[in-house]
């Protein structure tokens, strides 16, 4: 036999299950004693809370009248606050179309600002260094580079007074760029 | 729609357009190089004259800032008495990289009285958009150097120390490829040359970045030491290395300092070290040079040192080298006299210099014409000397 859950038996110890599921219940409560107790054991706890109105110090109906009003007053508060009027506008406006169009015209302008650049070194200082195809110098977002030109090796030499150099063989000369520091 | 709507949208419009047709200004700049942009001078009585200069160079607006692709060809002769060995150019855009120069030089040169020769410069600058007037970049001549190694020119980047001694390291090893050829013959001649082209092509190589201005360390380099320097003395160099040491994080080193001693008998004004270092597995790269430049002059039996203020980055493929055990030796003295020291051919032969450090100039050029045109090439080129 399948029982009724818990909250099943609860509820129809309130009278609040709905009429099949009630009547279902009844069915089963009339061939199961088990179940009859758990149900008179609910209806007995619903008896105790119905007398805890005559706790001393618990005035329960007054709490609950001044809950009632405090939620009257809070929906007086909220009429009174309520929008007032509308007024009708035009949605195109010469106002909005022109800050329409800034807004389109900014975007237009921040894609073309910030379109990618050559790499430049934050500034700080100066740096010189060896890149993928010669010798750099930069500072802040300037930069000037010397470009190695054919030469299949490329011997790379630091200074350590703020120099770096390129040298490499080209047709029959060896051409030797160079960034300083001033 | 009351004018005073127009009026708010006039105001709220006008300076965006003004913004983008400053924008489209930018655009406009993309092209070739408007004339007057490169400045190349020669003095009246220099005995390099420019032939002729062809320019492809091109300028290209990126946001904010203008690239300018710089390609020049220039043509120059030698309308001097004397053979030319080498020639320094100045480049400088003095806009683009406030506070730096660059210079282009060809060494190995062997022009005589007459004949023409061809010099590249390929730049890139990034420079401000903005931009006062004048040229966006001149070339002027720094130096001439002529087969008695006598020098003309303003010297203004120490063009004269630097080709002097690339000719006598070019003179030290094609006389060290002739004696080969005279001792072994040709073949003899050949293994050499095989062999320098074998050890060219194993050698390691770090890139290093350079910095001035910024001496931050990073706590995730690591706890910061003093590297201090081992020296490998070469018995007839003028100097001797009395101290050397640098700050060194991982892969960073700062404010490396030297000090050497004069050991000749002449007043020396320049010294310049080679720094190796080795990285965690124990193999040794060249990091850098360290000039010590002493222009009142270093007597005999004083000493004088240098500090760089500085720092060096190192990496290697991309990545960084942790680096340490720092090695020196002395790779080239300038007497106050103006004659220029070099190691010997021998000294550079010893323990695992030889495969660590890059060939001379000279050595690279020789065994870069065996390599593209053969043995009987390289044999025609050394009876030229």
């Amino acid at each position: 036999m399948k029982h009724p859950d818990q909250a099943t038996l609860a509820l129809h110890a309130g009278g609040d299950l709905g009429k099949l599921a009630g009547w279902r219940t009844g069915r089963h409560l009339a061939r199961c004693a088990e179940c009859r107790r758990e149900l008179a054991a609910y209806e007995a706890t619903r008896e105790d809370l119905a007398g805890l109105h005559s706790f001393p110090g618990l005035a329960w109906g007054r709490l609950a009248s001044e809950m009632r009003a405090n939620i009257h007053l809070g929906l007086t508060a909220g009429e009174c606050v309520a929008p007032v009027s509308r007024r009708s506008w035009p949605l195109w406006t010469p106002a909005r179309l022109a800050a329409c169009g800034a807004a389109l015209a900014l975007a237009v302008a921040a894609v073309w600002i910030e379109r990618p650049v050559p790499v430049l070194l934050p500034a700080a200082g100066i740096v010189v260094e060896t890149t993928a195809g010669g010798v750099r110098l930069t500072r802040g977002g300037q930069a000037m580079g010397l470009l190695n030109r054919g030469g299949e090796s490329v011997t790379y030499t630091a200074g350590a007074e703020g120099s770096v150099e390129a040298r490499y063989v080209d047709t029959n000369y060896v051409t030797v760029n160079q960034v300083d520091v001033d | 729609m009351s004018i005073s709507n127009w009026k708010i949208a006039v105001k709220t419009v006008l300076p965006i357009v003004f913004g983008l047709t400053g924008a489209l200004s930018l655009c406009a700049q993309d092209g070739p190089l408007p004339a007057g942009s490169i400045s190349i001078n020669f003095p009246d009585d220099s005995p390099l004259a420019l032939l002729k200069s062809a320019d492809e160079s091109h300028a290209s607006a990126r946001g904010a800032a203008l690239a300018i692709d710089l390609h020049l060809a220039l043509t120059l002769r030698n309308i001097g008495p004397n053979r030319v060995r080498g020639l320094v150019l100045r480049v400088v855009s003095q806009e683009a990289a406030l506070g730096g120069k660059g210079s282009v030089s060809l060494t190995s040169l062997n022009i005589p009285t007459g004949e023409s020769f061809p010099v590249h410069i390929d730049m890139q600058l990034m420079r401000p958009s903005q931009s006062a007037a004048g040229p966006l970049v001149e070339v002027t001549l720094d130096g001439v150097l002529f087969q008695s190694l006598a020098f003309y020119g303003p010297n203004r980047l120490g063009s004269q120390r630097a080709l002097t001694a690339a000719e006598m390291e070019a003179g030290r090893d094609r006389q060290y490829f002739k004696g080969v050829l005279a001792r072994g013959g040709p073949e003899a001649l050949r293994r050499e040359v095989l062999d320098s082209l074998a050890r060219q092509a194993a050698r390691p190589q770090l890139d290093v970045r350079v910095s001035r201005g910024h001496a931050v360390t990073s706590a995730a380099l690591g706890p910061e030491h003093t590297e201090q320097f081992a020296f490998l003395d070469f018995p007839d160099s003028p100097v001797e290395g009395v101290e050397g040491r640098a700050q060194v994080a991982f892969n960073q080193a700062r404010q490396p300092r030297i000090e050497v001693r004069n050991r000749s008998r002449e007043p020396v004004r320049y010294v310049e070290i080679r720094w190796l270092v080795r990285d965690s597995t124990g193999r040794e790269y060249v990091a850098a040079r360290l000039p010590v430049s002493v222009p009142e002059g270093i007597g005999p039996g004083q000493t004088a040192g240098d500090t760089e203020e500085t720092s060096l980055e190192f990496r290697r493929n991309n990545q960084p080298v942790a680096i340490g055990g720092a090695v020196g030796f002395v790779s080239q003295v300038q007497f106050s006299s103006g004659k220029v020291w070099v190691p010997a051919r021998l000294d550079l032969d010893r323990g695992t210099l030889r495969d660590v450090l890059p060939p001379s100039a000279e050595e690279e050029r020789l065994t870069n014409l065996y390599r593209r045109n053969g043995l009987d090439a390289l044999l025609q080129e050394l009876k030229r000397y």
